[in-house]
């Protein structure tokens, strides 16, 4: 489990989060939702601890983040973000087994990882040698998954991961997602500011404002007119 | 042509000092500006640069006779012309190596700490793999003019490939000018055309990128 505790984060003058409290739960896909500049990768990014608070802490079953070092933590955590980031003078198998690789796995292990996960995201055989340019958009975020599935986390972060794809492909993307989490039992959090997606993902949902304000948490069925103020029904679309 | 081949020993020796006196530099200066590139903080790459630009503006043979009195070395002999080369060698490859590094993708930079590389890791796996292309491009422009100023080192008693120049003007030898102006042609194209190559295949993702495009 996951727990922020009374976090705050500013970056000279300008407050990013104030205040922040939130457990995410083990197993689950916890979606955290608001417009641009509400803090909400600022708050992931504390997980691994490319971003450290400025008061309040942030654990990991039960351990400060600050504890570990934050190389070694990293290795642990599966990242995937919007640009994907591949390396473009590696090939896909490469790309893959180079991050099971360097969170220390051996070399057979590291090869059967990515062998295992690009199955598992559906990339064929027949694109191994290919280099990230010559893939698409959408088949380059399928690696992008795989290689943060092939350290064998427990915890996966996703900013914004299909953000540039294309709308029926990021449907596809949104359903096998679904599925590889409840096969490998992961938690994942995830950043996004698309509804649909936030409403389709989320077990925990998370609605933020400005500086990170919480305005609502729940299942997504717990969402509606009643329970929901003015801001959170603008956002979801609820009339 | 005659006398290039009346010469041909003589002008093997001529054309190994004047390897060994483009090369070395060639390897420092290389070296020392990849490592500068990559260490100097982007405040200070204006000043420096500008800095570097001014180096570049001296002409070789005053900076040749000009390094004895300021660092004490002997005038005859090829200290300072190795000294010499390698600062001009530095100056050109700094800007093409800052060139270089900045072209590496933010996105593999900014994900591959997010997972836990750490920096010597994203340094030789990531940046300078990614880096290589505009390196090597560098390379190829200062390797070609090193060994194009080498020459000049001839006036200051370094006798390498340039002497044919000075011995063939004062003899009135055209051959000999032609001869020592094919010599150095043909040195820097080899040097040229090895970079080249050593360039794509060491990059095969850029080759299979314009094979896409």
């Amino acid at each position: 489990m996951i727990e922020f505790k009374r976090v705050s984060k500013s970056f000279g003058t300008s407050i990013a989060v104030e205040d922040f409290s939130l457990e995410i739960p083990r197993g689950k896909i916890t979606v955290l939702m608001g417009l641009s500049g509400c803090g909400k990768t600022t708050l992931m990014r504390m997980i691994n601890a490319m971003v450290l608070p400025t008061s309040g802490q942030v654990f990991i079953d039960g351990v400060d983040v600050t504890a570990f070092d934050p190389v070694a933590l990293r290795r642990t955590i599966g990242y995937v973000m919007q640009e994907v980031g591949l390396l473009p003078h590696k090939t896909i198998f490469e790309n893959v087994s180079l991050i099971a690789r360097i969170s220390g796995q051996s070399k057979s292990e590291s090869v059967a990882s990515a062998a295992e996960m690009l199955s598992l995201v559906g990339i064929d055989e027949s694109y191994y040698k290919r280099f990230p340019a010559q893939l698409s958009g959408g088949q380059q975020q399928r690696v992008g998954v795989a290689r943060a599935l092939a350290i064998r986390p427990k915890v996966l972060l996703m900013d914004e991961p299909f953000g540039a794809v294309d709308p029926i492909i990021r449907e596809e993307l949104q359903d096998e997602l679904l599925s590889i989490q409840k096969q490998l039992g992961l938690t994942i959090l995830l950043v996004t500011h698309d509804r649909n997606e936030a409403l389709k993902l989320a077990d925990q949902l998370v609605v933020l404002s400005d500086r990170g304000h919480l305005e609502q948490v729940g299942a997504p069925s717990s969402f509606n007119a009643a329970s929901s103020n003015d801001f959170v029904k603008k956002l979801l679309g609820i009339s | 042509m005659n006398w290039f081949f009346n010469n041909f020993e003589f002008i093997a020796e001529l054309t190994r000092t004047h390897l060994f006196i483009s090369l070395v530099p060639s390897v420092i200066g290389a070296t020392l500006a990849i490592i500068a590139a990559r260490l100097i903080p982007q405040k200070y790459a204006g000043p420096v640069a500008g800095l570097m630009a001014t180096i570049y503006a001296i002409p070789s043979l005053a900076l040749f006779v000009a390094l004895p009195a300021i660092l004490g070395t002997p005038f005859i002999g090829p200290t300072n012309v190795l000294i010499a080369l390698t600062i001009y060698f530095f100056s050109s490859m700094f800007f093409s190596a800052r060139d270089a590094f900045s072209q590496v993708p933010d996105s593999a930079l900014s994900f591959s700490e997010a997972q836990g590389f750490n920096k010597l890791q994203r340094f030789a796996l990531v940046e300078l793999p990614l880096a290589m292309p505009g390196l090597i491009a560098g390379l190829r422009v200062a390797v070609a003019s090193t060994i194009s100023m080498a020459s000049i080192g001839a006036v200051v008693g370094v006798r390498n490939l340039g002497y044919l120049f000075l011995d063939g003007f004062q003899r009135k030898i055209s051959e000999e000018i032609v001869a020592g102006l094919i010599s150095i042609a043909l040195l820097a194209l080899a040097f040229d055309l090895g970079l080249w190559v050593l360039g794509r295949a060491i990059s095969p993702w850029k080759v299979s990128e314009r094979k896409n495009a």
